[in-house]
């Protein structure tokens, strides 16, 4: 006998994601910035740049932060690992700069590994593991600030040295391009994670971590991988910062300031999904940029006391209205469609 | 077989269970009954590994459990459900249960086909997409005993997943759980509900404040005086 059930539809792949107007204004965005780069001025050139930054370095916290749920504040370590590297290199001519890039993944990977065997050994979870990564973030500046190798706390230089090897460009349009690339590449490994055992394990960790367990999943483990993989992608964002700026200093590399960064593109864009962060990290861009046009226009050309209040305010406003973040509330409001709308079909 | 031996789980000056041995084979589905904090849920706890007990060992086939962690037990093949459910709210029905199927496979599509199986055979086929954050108790329970049953393990410990449940639901739990039993899987449950514990198990075991008080086919557990005095609170002078 068959009997009438209800079935949902079945979501599709980009339905589940965010949708596929979503992707397609992404792709068209890059795609955009791919073709343009020569027409734009050298400002906002390397606005873009910096706000691609943005979006690849909340894409990295995205592991830790969004789908493991575990609330890292320490990221900024990673990112001066990468930035201070490329700094070290140049300005004490150790190698040419590039060569900086897999040192300062290889030490940030082994630096994060001794900090998650520390937290995780001692079960730092939700609000502990953030104050204790905050912590351990605030030691490596003090560090910094008082190591003469690292300059103090007026920084290095990075300096110039002609050569692709130096990524020494005349212009910023390879950074631009590469900040492309690795965009791209942290969004597919995203929807890469999501179709795997580790994404699954994560997300499991972040919803239920005791269910998890009783599932089989080592939660220490994927805590640890998590964290890892997360530090070694931000201290590629770090090296890529010093290579574009080439000056690094102790008060915004290895400051809350980027790690706020990387929060609030996250969180903003949706926690958890692989396009969130990415749009987030733009947003960041955008609110920054929009704040100092501000100031300029009511005569200081850095960011005011009031700039910074209205920066603030938007974040709140924006979390209020979408908890889960931009792309994660679009993606709840077609799950609660499917929920109300289902299909009655023939089984 | 499942073997407990001897065990003690002490929590500073109270003992929340005393010196308790079964054993239970797979082929056999087990009931344990008690009144509230009689340490039910505790003996699950530390056959599944999230307890270590004080004192005492449990064995599957042989093995020694009670020294791994929960997710070594589970893999070794004893799956838990809980009996406050815990879901991944944030995931579809589907999901869920392929975090389960993942603990055998590191491939997606089969993970999603042994998740897909699972479902129709609980009965939740028609939810899979439904975020679980959604789904009403009957369908969480149903969802608990699918993600546990998804890891493919040899025994599935259930705790209490009638509670809240009509008796004619009880009744197409019991007849769903008794198929699962009939795959091979070996079934120990925790329940209050004495008409499907009649109907269920092949030999039921009685705690009371941490001790085993009673041990028999249901019938014979049922009708003894210790039992009846202790967990039904009928008096017998």
């Amino acid at each position: 006998m068959q009997e009438d059930i209800i079935r949902v539809q079945s979501p599709g792949y980009f339905e589940e994601r965010g949708g596929l107007a979503l992707w397609l204004a992404a792709s068209g965005f890059l795609l955009l910035l791919l073709a343009i780069p020569t027409l734009i001025n050298p400002y906002y050139l390397r606005i873009l740049t910096i706000g691609l930054l943005y979006a690849y370095l909340a894409s990295c916290w995205n592991f830790i932060g969004g789908y493991a749920g575990q609330m890292s504040l320490g990221n900024a370590i990673f990112f001066g690992v990468g930035s201070y590297m490329a700094a070290i290199f140049a300005n004490y001519n150790v190698a040419p700069i590039l060569l900086a890039l897999p040192a300062a993944v290889i030490f940030a990977g082994v630096l994060a590994m001794v900090v998650a065997k520390i937290c995780f050994r001692y079960s730092l979870r939700g609000i502990y593991f953030a104050v204790g990564t905050l912590l351990l973030a605030e030691i490596v500046r003090i560090i910094a600030i008082n190591s003469d190798l690292l300059g103090r706390s007026q920084g290095l230089q990075a300096t110039a040295r002609d050569g692709f090897l130096n990524l020494q460009f005349a212009n910023d349009v390879p950074f631009l391009y590469i900040m492309v690339a690795l965009c791209v590449g942290i969004i597919a490994a995203s929807l890469w994670l999501e179709q795997s055992k580790l994404g699954f394990d994560m997300v499991a960790l972040r919803e239920q971590e005791s269910a998890a367990r009783a599932l089989g999943v080592d939660t220490d483990q994927v805590k640890q991988k998590a964290f890892v993989i997360s530090a070694m992608l931000t201290a590629v964002g770090g090296f890529m910062y010093g290579a574009l700026i080439r000056f690094v200093e102790p008060g915004y590399d290895l400051s809350l300031a980027v790690t706020m960064i990387m929060v609030m593109g996250a969180v903003l864009g949706g926690r958890g999904t692989a396009l969130g962060p990415f749009v987030g990290g733009i947003i960041v861009m955008m609110v920054q940029e929009f704040l100092t046009a501000m100031g300029s226009w009511v005569g200081t050309t850095s960011i005011s006391a009031l700039a910074q209040m209205f920066y603030g305010l938007f974040f709140v406003v924006v979390i209020l209205f979408f908890p889960k973040g931009i792309v994660g509330q679009w993606i709840r409001r077609a799950a609660d469609r499917r929920m109300v709308r289902p299909v009655k079909q023939k089984d | 077989m499942l073997t407990a031996q001897d065990i003690d789980v002490r929590f500073g000056g109270l003992t929340a269970v005393n010196d308790v041995s079964f054993q239970a084979p797979a082929d056999q589905i087990l009931s344990i009954i008690g009144p509230n904090g009689a340490g039910k849920t505790t003996l699950f706890a530390v056959l599944s590994g999230f307890q270590k007990p004080t004192r005492g060992e449990v064995h599957l086939d042989g093995h020694l459990l009670s020294e791994s962690p929960a997710h070594l037990v589970s893999r070794q093949g004893i799956a838990r459900t809980f009996q406050v459910v815990r879901p991944f709210p944030d995931m579809t029905v589907l999901d869920n249960v392929m975090v389960g199927a993942f603990a055998r496979t590191q491939n997606f599509e089969t993970a999603r086909d042994i998740a897909n199986r699972v479902l129709h055979k609980v009965g939740l086929q028609g939810k899979l997409s439904f975020l679980a954050a959604y789904l009403t108790l009957p369908d969480l329970k149903l969802l608990e005993v699918a993600k546990a049953l998804a890891t493919q393990p040899k025994y599935l410990l259930l705790d209490e997943v009638m509670a809240g449940l009509n008796l004619k639901e009880q009744h197409s739990v019991a007849s769903m759980l008794e198929g699962i039993h009939a795959d091979g899987i070996g079934i120990l449950l925790v329940e209050h509900s004495l008409a499907i514990v009649a109907r269920m198990s092949d030999r039921v075991i009685c705690l009371d404040s941490g001790k085993k008080i009673a041990e028999g086919t249901a019938s014979e557990v049922l009708a003894s005086k210790v039992v009846q005095a202790a967990y039904m609170g009928i008096d017998h002078g």
